[in-house]
């Protein structure tokens, strides 16, 4: 009873995966330009010889800003799974 | 059976540590602490930044953890650690630095300082400053963590 109902969701499922599959782009070649906007004007805009860090604090600041909270709460429920208590009360 | 438990995992456990890990950690820990400052500070010339630099600080921490005896009876850094000062000081300062630009009318976040020649050391406005931040602010998030794990392995009920 389940196998069939599987196997016709597999399908209906690779169905609409081969038929988006003659409209992705060809290999190496996309219509988004943020890419090519970064590579070229990174040095202009930041000043930074690294280009990764200058999307990864300069373009992209806010989302890293989301990274460091996400440690930081880590770190916080870390704490209050394991600080010792005070015997003393 | 729980005292028997007890003896077993203390057996598989040895108290002190081996003597070349120890001794090695001391040689290496200098080293490593100033290859991880080295990797924030050059984030944006060099492949590397805060966060890499920040994990490897806490590496180097973890290492003295597992090789040194003393550090974990330092109640003085533990306690250091266990406040969560140093991290939330330093994610603090980056959310002022990010208000700034909206003071000055552009946007959250906005790099305002000047921007400097490009490859020198001061340079690219605002990010070595924020990468320094969030290099110690992940060291320290990382070594309490480290701390607090080891702490509890070595905790007797």
């Amino acid at each position: 009873m389940r196998k069939p109902v599987l196997m016709a969701c597999f399908g209906l499922l690779l169905v609409v995966l081969l038929s988006t599959a003659s409209s992705i782009n060809e290999f190496g070649e996309h219509d988004i330009g943020v890419g090519k906007y970064y590579n070229e004007n990174a040095g202009d805009d930041t000043s930074s010889k690294n280009i990764v860090t200058s999307i990864v604090i300069d373009y992209r600041g806010y989302d890293t800003l989301g990274e460091i909270t996400v440690l930081f709460t880590a770190t916080i429920g870390v704490l209050s799974l394991f600080k010792r208590e005070e015997k003393d009360g | 059976m729980d005292e028997k438990m007890e003896i077993s995992i203390k057996k598989r456990m040895p108290e002190r540590s081996n003597i070349i890990v120890s001794n090695i950690a001391i040689l290496l820990f200098p080293f490593i602490l100033a290859y991880g400052v080295y990797i924030f500070l050059f984030g944006h010339l060099s492949p590397g930044g805060g966060f890499q630099g920040g994990a490897i600080i806490a590496s180097g921490m973890a290492l003295m953890y597992m090789g040194n005896e003393k550090i974990k009876q330092n109640t003085t850094l533990s306690k250091i650690l266990d406040s969560i000062l140093i991290p939330s000081i330093c994610g603090l300062i980056i959310v002022i630095v990010g208000l700034f630009g909206i003071v000055r009318g552009d946007n959250f976040l906005q790099n305002f300082f000047p921007k400097g020649q490009i490859g020198t050391m001061l340079s690219a406005g605002f990010i070595p400053l924020i990468y320094a931040l969030i290099g110690l602010k992940v060291a320290f998030e990382l070594s309490t963590i480290v701390e607090n794990f080891n702490r509890e392995e070595d905790h007797e009920p």
